[in-house]
C-alpha cells in the first residue's frame, strides 16, 4: 500500500515560497512608540544603508583598512538569528530602499494598501491557477508506452518543460496555458484554432489563418453583476460556436454571425441549476470526448453536468464538498459503454478527487458510477520521508503543502494503471495512483512504510531538496552600488571643452550665486523642463508645507494656512488688486521672475516699500479681515511677536522662538531686485484665483530663502 | 489585528479539537487520525473548551476523509462520535447537524453493510423523526433506496405514508416535495398497472379473461392519472412522467388529452426548451397517423433547438422525398447543419444522406446554387474539420462505405483538392472528371467561359 502516497517524478529544484496570511497579518502586539524610536538601532542597515553606500567612495576614512564593529553600543540580536528574518521583506528592501524615499508617502501608502488588498483577496481564493498547468500528451500511436507531461517551470514559468519518462526536457519560450482570465484553449476539433478571452469580457477565436476574430465584447458580467474580471471561453460540439463564461454563468457565441448577433445561455447561476445564494462558477470544462454536447461546470460547492441541447437545465449535480473550490479538472475518456473518469483538484488545500460518470446511455440518465475516490495529497508524504531537524522539517512541511498548481491524469493505456500526476506550485512533479489505493485494506496503519522504491525515490527527492535548501538564498547580501555603477563611463567622461550652452550656462549660474537669486532661464526655456506631478486635491499639511518651503513659498502657505476661508482669501486678494492698480509701475520683488503669477508675487506685492511703510518687512501677511495695508500702517513688530500675537494666530509654543529667530533673519531683507518696466509688472501682478489655487502646484519659485 | 487575534483563537480551539479527537480516539477502538489539515500543524497553548463548533468541523472533515477514501468503518466510529458530541451540545442550531447524519449514515450504511435492507431501514426511519421540515425528502429519498434494491411495494407503501403525513401549515417547499411524492407514486402505479395489462393481454390472446385484475388495473389507472396529471402541470423537465400519462390517456383512447398535454409540455414557454417534449410529439404524431405536415412541423421546431438531433436523418429523408423545391432546399440545409457537429463526423448515414443529394443535384445541374449557399460558410472550416488527409487515412483504415461517401461529397466540393479522400475510388474520379465544371462554380471560379 506503501505506493499510494504521491511519489516525486522530479528532483526537486529552488522555489520562493508564496506569500502567506502571517506575512501580511502583524504578529504580536505592535508598540509604534517603541519601535520606532528603536529602528535607528534595531535596523541600522536600513536606516543609513543606502546613503552610506552611496557616499562612502566620496568620503576619505584615512589610508588604513575600515574596521567595523558589530556591537558598537547596540544591544545583541536575542534568540535564533534566523527568526526574524523574513527573506521576502529584505529581499524587497534591497531592491526598493534606494528609491522607495522618493515616492511620495500617501502615494506610496495607497499603492501599499491596494496591493495589500489584493495580495489578501488571493490569499482568501486564487483563480490565477484556474485550468491547472499540467497536462498529458497521450502517445501519438496508440500502442505506444510513452505519454509526455506538459508543465510550466523556470523562475517564472517561463519554460514549457515536457517529460517522457521521468526525463526533464527543457524547452524555452513556452507559455503557461490558463494565465488568469486570460485564457487560449486550443480547439479540440480543428487543428490551429483557440479561442481567447480577456479580463475586459472580450472572446475571440483566434486562427493561424485568419487571425483574431472578435465575438464579444461586454465588461459587464451576464447574468448578475458580480466584481471579478474572471473570464473564461471553451469550445462546444459545434467548431463555430464557443462558450464564454464569468462567474455568473455560461453562454455559447456563433462565431458565424457578427458579435453579439446568435448567443443562447448554457448555465445560469440561478433557480434553474438550484444554485445556493452566493454560489459562483469556478470552472467549466467542455467534456466532448466524453459525450459531444457535454459541458462540466464546477462552482465552490457542486459540480454540474450540462447539456448544450437542453440548456439551463444540469443533468447531473452532485456537491462535492471540496473545502476549496476546484481549480482544475481532467477528463480521462473511458471508452465506449464504459464509465468517464473526472478528476477535480483544488489548488490551496492540494485536495484531488476522482469521479465516475456516465451519461446519456440510451434510456438513461447521466449519474455518477460509484463513490468519489479522493487521493492522497502531495503534502502527505511528510510522514514517508526520514526525520528531520526541526527547521529542516519546517522548510519540508512548507515545500509540500505548497499550492497544487495542476493535476492530470495519464491514461492507463500503455501504463497499465491509471496515473495522476500533481504539479506544485513549487514546480515539483508527484504521481499516485488511485487503482491501487482502492486496493488498500480499509484501515490504514498509523505510518505506513513506503516501499523500498518508494523509499529510494522519496530519499533522492530530499537530498536533491536539501541541496537547494542548503545554498543560502542568492539574496542574502545586500546589492551594492557605486556611483561609477549608475553612470555609464561615458557619461561620467568630461567633456573635451565646454560648449558655448554650457559657457553660458555657468556665467548664469555664477551670476545667479553671486546676487543670491534664482536662475530662471535657462536655455532650452523652462518649458522644456519635465513637468513636476500634479499634486493630489488635498494634500495633507506636511506635504503642502513641505512642497510650499522647498519651493520658497512658505509665507504663500504660511498666508493660505492663516486665512481662515478662501472667501476670505479672495476677498483680501480682490483688495489687494485693488491697491496694485492704484500703484501701478512700481518697483516689485517680483520683477526679475518670468513664471507665471504666484503668491509669490502677491507677497512681494505686500513687501513693497509703498504698500509696507515700516523699514521692516512684515513676514506674516495681514489677515484677511484686517483693513488694506495702505490705509492702516501694520501692527509693529514688537506686537507681531509678542507671545499673545502668536498664539491668536494658532502658532504652538514650541514654534514661537524658532519663528522669532526666523522673523529675525527675514527682517534683514534680501537685496532689491532691479526695477521692471511698468507693463511687465503690472502683467505680473495680476493675480487671478486661479493662479492663486494653483500655486502649489507651481513650485518653480522665485527666491531661494531660509528653510521653514 | 482583531481578525489575527481571532485567527489565533481559531488555532487555538482547533488545536483543542484535536486533543478532543484524540480523547475520542482513546475511548473508541483502533482509532487514527488522517493527516491533520495544515492550519492544525502550529502549536497552539490548547486550553480545555468545550467542545466548540470548530471541533465539529475537523470531526466531520475527518468522516468525509475517510468516506472518500472508501475506509467506512473508520467513518461510522467518526460519526458515533460526533453524534455523541452532538448530545453533549446545548446550542439551538441542530437542523444543520440532523442533515449531516441523514446524508452521512446513509451512505455508510449502504457501503459497510451492503445493502442491509433492514438496518438501512430503520436508521431511516430514526432520521425521520429528526427533523420534520425534512421528512418528505428522506421519505422520498428512502423510497428511491427501496426501488434501487427491487422492493417496490416497500417503495410504495412508504410513498403512500408520506403522502397523508401532515405538520402544520405546509411551506411551497414542502408543496413540491409532496407534488414529487405523489408524481413517484403516481409512477409507480403505472408501472403496477402496465404489469396488470400485460397480463391481461396475455390472457386475453388465451381466450380468458379475469374481471378483478382488469378493475385492478382500471383502479391503478385513475391513481396514476391523477397524480401524473398534477406534476406536468408545473414548469419543469418531467420526460418520465409525461412519457408514462400519454402512454395511459392513449391506450384508454383518450387523444385529444394526449395530445394537449404533448402540446402544452412541448410549447409552453414557462417550460424550459426541452428538445425531448418535441420529440414526444412527433412520435405521438407519428403513431397516429398524422399528415406529414405536421410530423415536418414539429421536426422543423426540433431542428431550430436541436440541430444535431438525432432524428434529423428521418428529417432529412422526409424532406427529400417531397416534391416541393422548398423542402428539399431545407433537406440539404438539415444534412448540412448535422455534420457540422462534432458527434456526427463519423456517422456514415449522414454522409450517405449529403452525399446522395448532393450527387443528385450534381448530375441534375439544377439548383447548383443550394450547394453553393450551404458550402460557402463552410468553405474555411469543413476541409480541416472533415477532410484532412489525417481523417481520410483514418476513415480508410476504420470503415470503407464512409471513406466512400466523405470522398464523394468531397470531390464535388473540393474538386482537385481532394486528393486525399478520392485516390482509392476510380468510378468516384471518372464521376468527378465528369462533373469537374461544378467544383468550378461552386468555388466561385465559375465564368461564362467555364459554365456549361
Amino acid at each position: 500500500c506503501g505506493t499510494s502516497r504521491p511519489l516525486p517524478s522530479l528532483p526537486a529544484g529552488s522555489w520562493v515560497p508564496s506569500v502567506t496570511p502571517q506575512d501580511i497579518l502583524y504578529r504580536g502586539i505592535l508598540r509604534r512608540k517603541l519601535q520606532l524610536s528603536h529602528f535607528f538601532v534595531d535596523h541600522p542597515e536600513d536606516a543609513f544603508g543606502s546613503l552610506g553606500k552611496l557616499l562612502h567612495q566620496n568620503f576619505y576614512l584615512g589610508d588604513s583598512k575600515l574596521r567595523v564593529s558589530v556591537h558598537s553600543g547596540l544591544p545583541p540580536c536575542s534568540g535564533c538569528p534566523r527568526k526574524n528574518l523574513v527573506p521576502r521583506l529584505r529581499w524587497f528592501s534591497h531592491l526598493a530602499r534606494d528609491w522607495l524615499f522618493e515616492v511620495p508617502l500617501g502615494l506610496l501608502a495607497d499603492c501599499v494598501h491596494e496591493d495589500l488588498l489584493l495580495q489578501w483577496a488571493s490569499l482568501l481564493f486564487d483563480d490565477s491557477p484556474t485550468g491547472g498547468a499540467l497536462a498529458w500528451l497521450p502517445p501519438k500511436d496508440v500502442g505506444a508506452r510513452t505519454g509526455r507531461l506538459v508543465y510550466p517551470g523556470g523562475q517564472a514559468m517561463n519554460h514549457l518543460c515536457i517529460l517522457p519518462h521521468g526525463v526533464a526536457l527543457r524547452r524555452g519560450g513556452g507559455g503557461r496555458e490558463g494565465v488568469p482570465c486570460c485564457t487560449a484553449l486550443s480547439c479540440p476539433h480543428l487543428p490551429g484554432e483557440l479561442a481567447v478571452c480577456t479580463q475586459s469580457g472580450a472572446v475571440y477565436l483566434w486562427s493561424v489563418e485568419t487571425g483574431l476574430q472578435r465575438l464579444r465584447h461586454d465588461p459587464q458580467t451576464m447574468f448578475f453583476r458580480d466584481h471579478s474580471p474572471w473570464r473564461w471561453s471553451d469550445f462546444t460540439a459545434h467548431p463555430r460556436v464557443l462558450s464564454c463564461a464569468d462567474r455568473t454563468g455560461l453562454q455559447c457565441l456563433d462565431t458565424r454571425v457578427s458579435p453579439g448577433g446568435c448567443h443562447f445561455d448554457l448555465f445560469k447561476v440561478g433557480e434553474e441549476a438550484g444554485c445556493q445564494q452566493g454560489e459562483r462558477v469556478v470552472l467549466p470544462m467542455y467534456l466532448g470526448r466524453a459525450y459531444p454536447s457535454q459541458h462540466l461546470v464546477t462552482t465552490q460547492f457542486s459540480v454540474y453536468v450540462l447539456d448544450e441541447r437542453l440548456p439551463l437545465v444540469p443533468v447531473l449535480k452532485w456537491a462535492h464538498m471540496m473545502k476549496a473550490p476546484p481549480l482544475f479538472a481532467h477528463l480521462t475518456p473511458g471508452g465506449p459503454g464504459r464509465s468517464h473518469k473526472v478528476l477535480l483538484g483544488a489548488s490551496r488545500t492540494q485536495e484531488l478527487l476522482l469521479l465516475q460518470y456516465r451519461g446519456e446511455k440510451r434510456g438513461s440518465a447521466c449519474q455518477l458510477v460509484g463513490t468519489p475516490q479522493k487521493l492522497h495529497s502531495v503534502s502527505s508524504c511528510l510522514q514517508h520521508l526520514p526525520a528531520q531537524l526541526p527547521h529542516r522539517h519546517r522548510l519540508l512541511q512548507q515545500r509540500l503543502s505548497a499550492p497544487a498548481a495542476g493535476g492530470c491524469p495519464a491514461p492507463p493505456g500503455g501504463l497499465g494503471s491509471l496515473l495522476i500526476f500533481q504539479l506544485s506550485e513549487a514546480g515539483d512533479v508527484f504521481s499516485t495512483s488511485p487503482l491501487e489505493e482502492a486496493e488498500c485494506p480499509q484501515e490504514p496503519s498509523a505510518n505506513p512504510q513506503p516501499s523500498p522504491a518508494a523509499a529510494l525515490r522519496y530519499r533522492r527527492w530530499l537530498k536533491a531538496f536539501s541541496k537547494v535548501c542548503g545554498q543560502p538564498p542568492r539574496h542574502t547580501r545586500p546589492p551594492t552600488f557605486g556611483q561609477k555603477r549608475l553612470f555609464t563611463r561615458k557619461e561620467l567622461e568630461e567633456p573635451s571643452a565646454p560648449s558655448a550652452l554650457q559657457g553660458q550656462a555657468r556665467r548664469w549660474l555664477r551670476q545667479a550665486m553671486r546676487d543670491g537669486g534664482c536662475l530662471q532661464r535657462w536655455d532650452p526655456p523652462p518649458s522644456a523642463l519635465p513637468e513636476p506631478p500634479e499634486p493630489a486635491e488635498d494634500p495633507d499639511p506636511l506635504s503642502a508645507r513641505l512642497t510650499a518651503s522647498w519651493c520658497g513659498d512658505w509665507d504663500g502657505w504660511w498666508e493660505g494656512r492663516m486665512s481662515s476661508s478662501l472667501a476670505q482669501r479672495q476677498r483680501a486678494l480682490r483688495e489687494r488688486r485693488r491697491r496694485q492698480k492704484r500703484a501701478r509701475g512700481r518697483r516689485s520683488l517680483s520683477a526679475s521672475f518670468t513664471s507665471s503669477l504666484t503668491y509669490q508675487s502677491e507677497l512681494s506685492e505686500l513687501s513693497d516699500p509703498d504698500t509696507a511703510p515700516p523699514p521692516r518687512r512684515e513676514a506674516s501677511p495681514p489677515l484677511g479681515t484686517s483693513p488694506p495695508a495702505a490705509a492702516t500702517p501694520p501692527s509693529p513688530e514688537e506686537a507681531l511677536l509678542s507671545s499673545q500675537s502668536l498664539r491668536s494666530r494658532g502658532i504652538p509654543k514650541e514654534r514661537r522662538k524658532t519663528l522669532r529667530d526666523y522673523l529675525a533673519v527675514w527682517a534683514d531683507g534680501p537685496p532689491e531686485p532691479p526695477e521692471l518696466p511698468g507693463s511687465q509688472a503690472s502683467q505680473l501682478c495680476i493675480p487671478s484665483s486661479q493662479s492663486q489655487l494653483s500655486s502649489a502646484s507651481q513650485p518653480r519659485r522665485k527666491r531661494p530663502r531660509m528653510g521653514f | 489585528m482583531d481578525s489575527f487575534l481571532e485567527e489565533e483563537e481559531d488555532d487555538e480551539e482547533a488545536a483543542a479539537a484535536t486533543k478532543n479527537a484524540a480523547v475520542g480516539s482513546a475511548l473508541l477502538p483502533a482509532l487514527h487520525l488522517p493527516s491533520l489539515p495544515p492550519h492544525l500543524y502550529q502549536p497552539g497553548k490548547g486550553r480545555a473548551v468545550g467542545f466548540p463548533a470548530k471541533s465539529k468541523e475537523v470531526c466531520l472533515s475527518y468522516i468525509q476523509d475517510a468516506m472518500l477514501r472508501k475506509q467506512w468503518k473508520r467513518a461510522a466510529e467518526f460519526l458515533t462520535f460526533y453524534i455523541e458530541s452532538l448530545e453533549k451540545d446545548f446550542s439551538t442550531e441542530y437542523m444543520g447537524p440532523s442533515e449531516v447524519i441523514w446524508r452521512i449514515g446513509a451512505e455508510i450504511l449502504c457501503h459497510r453493510f451492503h445493502n442491509n435492507m433492514k438496518e438501512f431501514s430503520s436508521f431511516i426511519e430514526q432520521m425521520k423523526t429528526l427533523g420534520v421540515k425534512r421528512y418528505l425528502k428522506v421519505c422520498l429519498e428512502h423510497a428511491f433506496h427501496l426501488l434501487c434494491n427491487g422492493q417496490i411495494d416497500e417503495a410504495y407503501q412508504n410513498l403512500s405514508l408520506a403522502e397523508s403525513w401532515r405538520f402544520g401549515e405546509q411551506t411551497a417547499i414542502q408543496d413540491k416535495e409532496m407534488k414529487l411524492i405523489q408524481a413517484y407514486r403516481g409512477l409507480l402505479d403505472y408501472y403496477s398497472w402496465s404489469k396488470q395489462k400485460n397480463i391481461l393481454l396475455e390472457h386475453g390472446q388465451d381466450g380468458l379473461e379475469d374481471l378483478s385484475v382488469e378493475q385492478e388495473m382500471h383502479g391503478c389507472f385513475r391513481k396514476a392519472a391523477m397524480n401524473l396529471k398534477e406534476i406536468i402541470k408545473i414548469p419543469g423537465v418531467w420526460d418520465l412522467f409525461v412519457k408514462c400519462y400519454v402512454d395511459l390517456l392513449e391506450f384508454y383512447g383518450d387523444y385529444s388529452e394526449a395530445r394537449e398535454v404533448l402540446n402544452e409540455y412541448a410549447y409552453n414557454s414557462k417550460f424550459p426548451a426541452n428538445p425531448n417534449a418535441h420529440v414526444y410529439l412527433y412520435q405521438f404524431l407519428k403513431r397516429h397517423g398524422e399528415s406529414k405536415k405536421s410530423l415536418l412541423s414539429a421536426l422543423k421546431i426540433l431542428h431550430d433547438i436541436v440541430p444535431s438531433h438525432e432524428l434529423m436523418i428521418d428529417f432529412h429523408i422526409m424532406l427529400q422525398k417531397s416534391k416541393k423545391r422548398k423542402k428539399r432546399r431545407l433537406g440539404l440545409e438539415v444534412i448540412f447543419a448535422v455534420l457540422d457537429y462534432a458527434g456526427w463526423k463519423e456517422n456514415v448515414k449522414a454522409w450517405s444522406c449529403l452525399a446522395r443529394q448532393v450527387k443528385q443535384i450534381v448530375i441534375s445541374e439544377k439548383h447548383l446554387d443550394w450547394i453553393k449557399q450551404e458550402w460557402d460558410p463552410r468553405r474555411d472550416w469543413w476541409p480541416a474539420f472533415h477532410f484532412s488527409r489525417y481523417s481520410a487515412k483514418r476513415n480508410w483504415q476504420e470503415n470503407e462505405s464512409l471513406s466512400y461517401e466523405k470522398a464523394l461529397v468531397a470531390g464535388i466540393l473540393l474538386g482537385k483538392g481532394c486528393k486525399a479522400q478520392v485516390k482509392r475510388f476510380r468510378i468516384l474520379k471518372k464521376f468527378l472528371n465528369k462533373h469537374n465544371p461544378v467544383y468550378l462554380r461552386l468555388s466561385g471560379l465559375s465564368d461564362s467561359s467555364v459554365q456549361p
